[in-house]
């Protein structure tokens, strides 16, 4: 996948350094450790009824590198739309969950995605997700290329 | 001197062994207090479209909560928990006075059919309830539950802010305790089986 962003600013650093990346980027997507800024780990979907037409996913992120990263949002196949998520608690002690635009994830720290915190929120499912099968999706970045990665879908 | 010192070791010894026995001896067990503020009767409609009275819980002790079926972060969350709860107590033998009950403040989108759907799924013995706007926001009152409509999410899906505790009720439907979405499972049980 390329990531028109990403070269954007690659550009302003050089076509030396362009080019050495153009050559890592490929090399660097497999597992769960890839890249050596950013270490995602803990990926899951919640299994939901099949009457259900949204879930939410979870992982979490850490910037090993000493450049803040900030994720943009994430595609997938099997949901018509996604957004960054957060349950934001109001002042009468209610929450409620409301969209993100970005959520910046500063270097050297981790950024957990969990049950009633930030959540990948999936909208109108494309089909029922089977528990146990993994499903993958595309992590957006602004200084990388996307991070495609199976999440395995629980209870 | 010799003696001193092996005087001194057993007494040690002694101390570290009531220590021991105090601290891993189950502590008496405070009756778990009566919540007199809220509770009551309540008509609604059960997933089989037919009218339900909360007299039926009468003998039983309940787990109750409140959501929405679309809601799909904590809702989905506190089923599963309280599915396993569940599951752990009938692996145990304890649940056959349990019952679970999941009550709806969106009853316009969960209709007794979708409620009957979507709780099967998680356990067959799940009572969901569901009925008049009327009737939702009174037993809504009754258990001092917050919920709000606040408006659609950017998929044009109506949206609510709620509270999300998870109440315990004694064989007289009297509230006993309030729990977050994240406590304990054998906190709960404990507290349940002290129902039983
Ligand atoms: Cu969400």
């Amino acid at each position: 996948m390329i990531c028109l962003r990403c070269f954007d600013r690659v550009r302003a650093l050089g076509p030396l350094l362009a080019l050495s990346l153009a050559v890592l980027a490929p090399l660097s997507h497999a597992g769960e450790i890839d890249e050596p800024e950013l270490l995602i780990d803990n990926m899951w979907l919640r299994a939901v009824p099949p009457v259900s037409s949204n879930t939410a996913g979870y992982f979490s992120v850490t910037n090993t590198s000493d450049e803040p990263v900030t994720l943009l949002g994430f595609s997938t196949d099997i949901a018509a739309a996604g957004e960054l998520h957060t349950m934001a608690p109001q002042d009468d002690g209610t929450r409620r969950m409301q969209r993100l635009p970005d959520v910046p994830v500063p270097a050297g720290e981790t950024v957990h995605f969990a049950p009633g915190g930030h959540h990948l929120m999936l909208f109108r499912l494309t089909r029922p997700l089977e528990e146990g099968e993994q499903v993958e999706l595309c992590l957006e970045f602004d200084v990388t290329a996307p991070y495609c990665l199976p999440f395995e879908v629980r209870r | 001197m010799k003696k001193l010192v092996l005087m001194a070791v057993a007494v040690m010894l002694i101390l570290a062994a009531v220590v021991a026995w105090e601290t891993t001896r189950e502590p008496a067990r405070e009756p778990l207090p009566v919540n007199t503020r809220m509770g009551g009767d309540f008509t609604m409609t059960d997933q089989r479209g037919e009218a339900f009275h909360s007299d039926a819980l009468k003998g039983q002790v309940v787990l109750l909560f409140f959501g929405f079926t679309h809601c799909p972060d904590i809702c989905p969350a506190t089923m599963a928990r309280m599915t396993q709860l569940y599951k752990n107590l009938e692996a145990a033998g304890q649940a056959d006075d349990v019952q679970m009950v999941f009550i709806t403040f969106d009853p316009e989108r969960d209709t007794p059919e979708h409620l009957s759907q979507y709780l099967t799924w998680f356990h067959e013995d799940i009572i969901g309830l569901t009925g008049s706007e009327e009737q939702v926001e009174q037993v809504a009152k009754q258990f001092g539950v917050v919920f709000m409509p606040v408006g659609e999410d950017s998929q044009g899906g109506v949206e609510f802010a709620h509270s999300d505790f998870v109440y315990l009720l004694d064989r007289e439907s009297r509230v006993r305790k309030l729990y977050p979405v994240d406590a304990d499972l054998k906190e709960m049980q404990d507290d349940l089986l002290t129902l039983l």
